[in-house]
C-alpha cells in the first residue's frame, strides 16, 4: 500500500513511550517473588516470622492465605497455583510473596522467608518423565465432562500434559509399499522468548473491582481468568496493557497478573511485580521437542505417506502448550500432497520452566524435521532438493486439511524467488572470486559452504472475533478504538493506515489509543499473525459503518432518505434534489461554513485516495450529483448544529463472510540460506538470507520486511545459539551473557527480502499475516544448509560451534 | 529477583584515603561490570563499596621511552585503553585486544584492574598482558608490592591480593617485534586466547579463556615436539563455550596455521 512512517518511532526513541513497567499508582507497594529452590519437592514449611518482622514490609502471603480466591490458573488446563500449594514442580516456581514499601525492602525481606522441602525425584527431561512412575501433577484439573480440544480429561496416571493426532489414509501401509521411506529425527532446544522488556504486572484489588496493567499480549483472554478467579464480571475487571516491550508469544494468556491480584488482595494496596531476565526464563518458555518424521515416495519422488511423532517437553505447567501441541501437528508435515498421514504428539509434564506460546506457535519445531527431512530424502532420491518439494507442493486451492480454508498462496512462485535469489549471490560470489584472483580463493580455504530452503504453512489467524470502533471527531479526524496490544510489530501504524484509507483522511487524523479492556472493545488475542488481517477487517467494518451512519446523518439534517446519499471521494453527495436546504461546501447551516475545508476534500486528494475500499455504500446508486457534497465533518457540525459532537462506527468480525472458514489465512514460511562453516572453529556464518513474505497485500512493507527480518532472526537464534540448559535441577545460563540471543554483527551478511503481492489473502486488500512466518522454517534451513556444508546431517540444535566441531569429527570418519 | 541490596559508598579522590577504606567488607570497584552482577545475584555480599574512579594516580597512562615501557593505571578503561596513542604506539596488539573486549557498554565502562583482580578466566587483557612480561604494582595502607601477572593471578576468580590491597598500575614494556594476538569469541567472553611472540629462535606462547589462568611457553622455534608436550598438557575449563577436546583442537588448529609458516 503505502510507506508510512511508525507513528511510535517518536515517542519511543525520545523515551516517552509508557510500558506496563512504567506504570504507578497512589500507595503502591512493591512484590519480591520467593522462589523455589527444588525443581520437585513438596512444601513441608514455610517461616516468614523473620520476614514480616522487617523494615517495610507490609505482609508476606503464602497459598494458605489465598483462602477462597480461585486459587489455580490456566485458561486449558488450570492447573497453575499462583503460589505453589504443597508441592513445587519446578525450580524458580513462586513459592510466595512478600510486599513491603520498597522494591529493596521486599527483596531483602524475601531473603528471610525459609521453606522447608521434602524433595521429590526431579523429572528434567520428557523421556524420564514419560517414563517414571512419579506424578508432578498427581490429579486432573479438568472438571468432569469438560472437554478440550474434542480430547477428554483422564485421571492423572502419567505425566502427560496433552496428546492429540490428525490422520487420515493409511500410513502404515503405504509406508510399507513406498519405493523409498526416510526417516529424520531431530531435537528442538528449549529457548526462551527473549524481550526488553521482562514480564510485569501492577493490580490494584479494591472490593468489588480489580484493576492491573501489565504486559499481557491478550488483555481480554488475562480479564476473563481474573474475574474467575476473583468472582468478578468481567465488567469490574480492567486490564490495561500500554505499549509492550516485546512479546512473541511468551506474553500471551495469564502470567504474573493473578500474583501481582493476590498481592494485593492481601495487602489491601496496589502492589507491583517485575521480573528481571532469570525470573523471566522460570515464567514461560516455548516447548523443547523430538520429532520424528517418516517419509515414503514413489519412484518418481512424490510423497506417498507421512508418519510424524512429536514430543513435547511442557515443563511444569500446560499453559498454552496442548493448543501449541495441536498447532504443531497441524504444522508438522508441510504443504504437500499427502495422500496417508498419521502424526502423533504428546505433551510431557517435566520439572522445568513452563511452556506456552512462542512465535510460530509448534511450527518451528516439526518443521526442523520435517523439513530437513525433505532435504535427506533428495539426496538419497539423488535429485535437487528444490526438485524434490516442487514435486510435492500443494497449488493454490488445494486442501491443506479437510474442513479449513483451502491454500491462499502459491508455493511454486515463492521457491522460484528464494531460488533466484540465492543464484544471484552465488552468481554475485563467483563475479567477485573472479575479480579478485586467487586472493579471495585464499579467504575461503578452510571454509566449506552449503545452501538450502524451506518452506512451512501454519493455520494462523486464531479465532476470529475481533471489534473496532471509529470516533469521527467534529473536524473530521478520527480516533480509532481496538484492543489488540502494540508490541513492536507496528500494528497501530497499520491499522491507522487502513482507517486513513477506508475514511480518506491523511493518516496524521487517526489517532489509535492503546487496549484498556474498560474502553476498547472486544479482541480474542494479539497472536497468530492475525492483527492486520483480521482486526484490519474490523477496522474496514468500522469505517463502513460510519459511513453508513454520516450517510444517516447528512440525510436527516437534509430531509431525504439515506438512500438519496452516496459516498464518493471521501464526500457525501446527494442523488435526490437538496438545492433548496442543503448546498455543497462552504456553506450550509450556523457556524460550518468556515470550517469546510479541514480535512475533507483536501485530504482525500493528498492520499490520493477517491475511491473508496469497501463499504455498505457500495450498494447504493451512482453518483448523480454535479456539485461537490459534503464533507464528513460538514455533516457532523450540521447534524449536532454546533463546531461539536462525534459519530462513531463500529465493526465486528466473527466466523462470517471473509473469515467464515478458518484458519482465516494460511501463513507462509518461506525462506532460502547459503552459511558458511569454518573447519577449525565449527563456527558458522549466514552468508545470505533470502525471505519471502507471502502476505498477500503489503498494507505497509516496511513493516512486514521488519517483521520477516526480526522472524528470521529470531530463527537463526534457535538455529545457532540460543538454548536454556538445565544441569540437574536449575538453569546454568538465566542470564544474557550465556543465553546468547543474536546480536548485530550475527544477522546475514546479505539479505534478500521478496514481498510476493498476490492479493489471494482473506484480509483487507487481499492481505495475510506476517510476524510468524519467516521464523517457522529458518532452523530447519540452516540445518540443511549447515548438513550440506559439512555432510553430516545435523540432529540437533543450535548448531554451536563445538557442536558443529563434533559434526565436522564426525564427517572425518 | 537480582535487586542489588543496600550498600555503602566510599568516595575519594585521595588515594591515601581509598586505601584506608578497603577492607574485608568493602570491596573496591571501578565500571562495576563484574562487580555488580555478582552482588545482585548474591555471589558477592560487601557491605560498602570503595570507589576507585575520583583517584588520578589511578587513571594515568604513561609512557617512559627510557625504560620502554608503558604504565598503566588500574582504573583506566578498555577504551581509554584501546584509543591511547602511546598504547597503540609502543603496545598494539594490546590496543587492539581491548578494542574487542565484550561490548561497547563493557568497553567504556570496564577497566584494566576490574579485569584483572575480578580473575574471570575468560578473559583477553591477563593472557596478553602475561605475554608482554607486565607486572602489578598492588598497594595498601600497609605499603606497596610488585608481581608479575601469573603472581596476581592465582586461578579461576582467585588473586593474590589482601582483603585490603588494590591494584594501583600495571607496568608493560614495549611489545616486542612478533607479536600476534588471535582470539575465537563466539559468547560473549572469549572461549580461547592465544598471544604469541615469534622470531627467528624463540617461540613464546600463550594461552588464555580456556584454562583457569592464562599459561605461558617459552619455546625454541621449531620444537614441534614440545609445542605437542604443552597443548596436550593444558587443562582446558569445560563450559559452555565447549568441551575441552573441542579447545583443544581449535589451539591446535590456531598454531599449526600461524607457526607451520615458521617450521
Ligand atoms: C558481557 C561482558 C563481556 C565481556 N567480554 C570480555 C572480553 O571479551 N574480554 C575480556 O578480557 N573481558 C571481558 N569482560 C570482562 C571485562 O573486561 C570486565 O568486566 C571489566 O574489565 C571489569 O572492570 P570493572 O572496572 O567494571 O570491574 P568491577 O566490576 O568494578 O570490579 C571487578 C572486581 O575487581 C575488583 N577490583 C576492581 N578494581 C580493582 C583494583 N584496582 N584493585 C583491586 N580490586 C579491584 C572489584 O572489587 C571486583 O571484585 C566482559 C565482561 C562482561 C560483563
Amino acid at each position: 500500500m503505502t510507506a508510512a512512517p511508525r507513528r511510535d518511532a517518536w515517542e519511543k526513541v525520545t523515551g516517552r513511550a509508557r510500558y506496563a513497567v512504567d506504570a504507578v499508582l497512589p500507595n503502591m507497594a512493591h512484590a519480591a517473588v520467593v522462589r523455589s529452590e527444588r525443581a520437585h519437592a513438596y512444601l513441608t514449611a514455610i517461616d516468614r516470622a523473620e520476614a514480616e518482622a522487617a523494615p517495610g514490609v507490609i505482609t508476606v502471603v503464602t497459598a494458605e492465605d489465598l483462602g477462597d480466591l480461585g486459587r489455580r490458573f490456566g485458561h486449558i488446563v488450570p492447573d497453575h497455583a499462583i503460589l505453589a500449594v504443597d508441592k513445587v514442580r519446578y525450580y524458580g516456581e513462586p513459592v510466595a510473596v512478600v510486599v513491603a514499601e520498597t522494591p529493596h525492602q521486599a527483596a531483602d525481606a524475601a531473603e528471610m522467608v525459609w521453606v522447608d522441602y521434602d524433595d521429590l525425584p526431579a523429572l528434567t527431561d520428557a523421556a524420564t518423565a514419560l517414563a517414571s512412575d512419579v506424578l508432578i501433577h498427581e490429579q486432573s484439573y479438568l472438571e468432569p465432562g469438560q472437554k478440550f480440544l474434542d480430547v477428554a480429561p483422564t485421571a492423572s496416571t502419567d505425566n502427560v500434559a496433552h496428546r492429540n493426532e490428525l490422520a487420515w489414509g493409511d500410513a502404515e501401509a503405504a509406508l510399507a509399499a513406498a519405493a523409498t521411506v526416510v526417516e529424520t529425527t531431530t531435537t528442538f532446544p528449549l529457548v526462551y522468548g527473549y524481550a526488553m522488556e521482562t514480564y510485569n504486572a501492577l493490580a490494584d484489588w479494591q472490593p468489588g473491582s480489580l484493576h492491573v496493567v501489565s504486559t499481557a499480549q491478550h488483555p481480554l483472554m488475562v480479564r476473563r481468568e481474573l474475574a474467575r478467579m476473583f468472582s468478578l464480571p468481567l465488567a469490574a475487571v480492567r486490564v490495561e496493557v500500554p505499549y509492550i516491550g516485546g512479546g512473541y508469544g511468551s506474553k500471551s494468556y495469564t502470567k504474573l497478573e493473578p500474583l501481582a491480584a493476590a498481592a494485593s488482595w492481601a495487602a489491601g494496596r496496589p502492589v507491583k511485580v517485575t521480573t528481571d531476565v532469570e525470573a523471566a526464563m522460570y515464567t514461560t518458555r516455548a516447548d523443547g521437542a523430538l520429532v520424528t518424521v517418516r517419509t515414503g515416495f514413489d519412484a518418481d519422488a512424490r510423497i506417498c505417506a507421512r508418519d510424524i511423532d512429536i514430543r513435547f517437553d511442557t515443563g511444569a505447567y500446560a499453559d498454552n502448550s496442548p493448543l501449541v501441541l495441536t498447532k504443531s501437528i497441524n504444522r508438522s508435515f508441510g504443504p504437500y500432497r499427502i495422500p496417508n498421514l498419521r502424526v502423533r504428539g504428546v505433551a510431557a509434564y517435566t520439572n522445568t520452566s513452563p511452556a506456552s506460546s512462542y512465535r510460530g506457535f509448534g511450527a518451528p519445531q516439526a518443521a526442523l524435521a520435517g523439513e530437513l527431512n525433505m532435504d535427506m530424502a533428495a539426496d538419497r532420491l539423488g535429485i535437487d532438493p528444490v526438485e524434490v518439494r516442487r514435486r510435492n507442493l500443494l497449488a493454490p486451492g488445494d486442501t491443506i486439511i479437510d474442513g479449513k480454508r483451502p491454500l491462499d498462496a502459491d508455493l511454486v512462485a515463492d521457491l522460484d524467488a528464494i531460488v533466484s535469489a540465492l543464484d544471484q549471490h552465488a552468481a554475485d560470489r563467483d563475479a567477485a572470486v573472479q575479480a579478485s584472483g586467487d586472493q579471495h580463493a585464499a579467504v575461503d580455504s578452510g571454509t566449506l559452504r552449503g545452501r538450502a530452503v524451506a518452506l512451512t504453512a501454519s493455520d494462523a489467524g486464531a479465532s476470529p472475533i475481533s471489534t473496532a470502533q471509529v470516533r469521527m471527531h467534529a473536524d473530521g479526524s478520527v480516533t480509532l478504538l481496538v484492543s489488540s496490544t502494540e508490541m513492536g510489530q507496528g500494528s497501530r501504524t497499520a491499522l491507522a493506515q487502513i482507517a486513513a484509507r477506508e475514511l480518506c483522511v491523511p493518516i496524521e487524523a487517526v489517532a489509535v489509543g492503546q487496549s484498556d479492556t474498560r474502553f476498547t472493545p472486544f479482541e480474542w488475542t494479539t497472536g497468530a499473525s492475525r492483527t492486520t488481517t483480521v482486526v484490519g477487517l474490523a477496522v474496514q467494518a468500522a469505517c463502513a459503518d460510519l459511513w453508513d451512519n454520516l450517510r444517516a446523518k447528512a440525510a436527516d439534517s437534509a430531509g431525504v432518505t439515506i438512500d438519496d446519499v452516496v459516498v464518493h471521494g471521501g464526500r457525501l453527495h446527494f442523488t435526490a434534489d437538496v438545492s433548496n436546504t442543503v448546498s455543497g461546501s462552504g456553506a450550509g447551516g450556523d457556524g460550518v461554513g468556515e470550517h469546510g475545508t479541514g480535512l475533507g476534500a483536501g485530504a482525500a486528494d493528498a492520499l490520493g485516495a477517491g475511491e473508496r475500499g469497501t463499504g455498505a455504500a457500495d450498494a447504493a446508486p451512482v453518483v448523480t450529483d454535479s456539485g461537490s457534497g459534503l464533507t464528513p465533518a460538514e455533516v457532523i457540525r450540521q447534524w449536532f448544529g454546533a463546531d461539536a459532537g462525534e459519530v462513531v462506527g463500529v465493526g465486528v468480525v466473527r466466523r462470517d463472510g471473509a473469515t467464515a472458514v478458518l484458519p482465516p489465512f494460511w501463513e507462509i514460511g518461506a525462506v532460502g540460506v547459503e552459511v558458511s562453516v569454518d573447519e577449525a572453529t565449527g563456527e558458522v556464518t549466514v552468508e545470505h538470507l533470502v525471505t519471502v513474505g507471502d502476505v498477500g497485500h503489503a498494507v505497509n512493507p516496511d513493516l512486514v520486511k521488519g517483521q520477516d527480518l526480526g522472524a528470521a532472526t529470531q530463527g537463526l537464534g534457535i538455529a545457532l545459539w540460543e538454548e536454556m540448559v538445565y544441569d540437574g535441577e536449575q538453569l546454568t545460563n538465566p542470564n544474557l551473557v550465556e543465553y546468547r540471543v543474536p546480536r548485530l554483527r550475527d544477522t546475514p551478511r546479505r539479505i534478500t527480502s521478496v514481498l510476493a503481492e498476490r492479493g489471494d489473502g482473506a484480509g483487507p486488500y487481499g492481505a495475510k499475516g506476517a510476524g510468524e512466518g519467516a521464523l517457522n522454517p529458518v532452523p530447519a534451513a540452516v540445518a540443511a544448509a549447515v548438513g550440506r556444508a559439512v555432510g553430516v546431517w545435523p540432529t540437533e540444535l543450535p548448531l554451536t560451534p563445538p557442536r558443529v566441531w563434533s559434526l565436522l569429527q564426525q564427517a572425518q570418519q | 529477583m537480582a535487586v542489588l541490596p543496600e550498600l555503602g559508598l566510599v568516595r575519594s579522590s585521595d588515594l591515601d584515603e581509598v586505601l584506608a577504606a578497603v577492607g574485608h567488607d568493602y570491596a573496591p570497584y571501578a565500571g562495576g561490570t563484574e562487580l555488580v552482577p555478582a552482588t545482585g545475584l548474591g555471589l558477592r555480599r560487601p557491605a560498602a563499596i570503595v570507589d576507585l574512579k575520583r583517584v588520578e594516580a589511578l587513571k594515568g597512562i604513561e609512557v617512559d621511552a627510557g625504560a620502554g615501557s608503558v604504565t598503566i593505571g588500574a582504573a583506566v578503561t578498555h577504551r581509554r585503553l584501546s584509543d591511547h596513542p602511546g598504547v597503540r604506539e609502543h603496545l598494539p596488539t594490546l590496543a587492539a585486544a581491548a578494542s574487542r573486549v565484550g561490548n561497547a557498554r563493557v568497553r567504556s565502562t570496564g577497566t584494566v584492574g576490574g579485569n584483572l583482580c575480578f580473575a574471570e578466566p575468560r578473559s583477553d587483557l591477563g593472557c596478553v598482558l602475561l605475554a608482554l612480561g607486565a607486572t602489578a604494582e598492588v598497594r595498601s595502607a600497609r605499603g606497596a608490592r610488585t608481581l608479575g601477572i601469573d603472581e596476581l593471578i592465582l586461578g579461576a576468580f582467585e588473586t593474590s591480593l589482601e582483603p585490603d590491597e588494590i591494584l594501583a598500575t600495571v607496568t608493560v614494556p614495549f611489545e616486542p617485534p612478533g607479536m600476534s594476538y588471535w582470539k575465537l569469541q563466539s559468547y560473549e567472553r572469549p572461549t580461547l586466547g592465544v598471544a604469541l611472540v615469534v622470531t627467528e629462535d624463540r617461540w613464546e606462547i600463550t594461552v588464555g579463556a580456556a584454562t583457569e589462568r592464562p599459561t605461558r611457553i617459552v619455546l625454541a622455534a621449531g620444537d614441534t615436539a614440545g609445542l605437542a608436550a604443552f597443548v596436550d598438557g593444558l587443562e582446558f575449563s569445560d563450559d559452555m563455550t565447549g568441551p575441552p577436546d573441542y579447545k583443544r583442537s581449535v589451539l591446535r588448529a590456531h598454531l599449526d596455521q600461524t607457526l607451520g609458516a615458521t617450521q
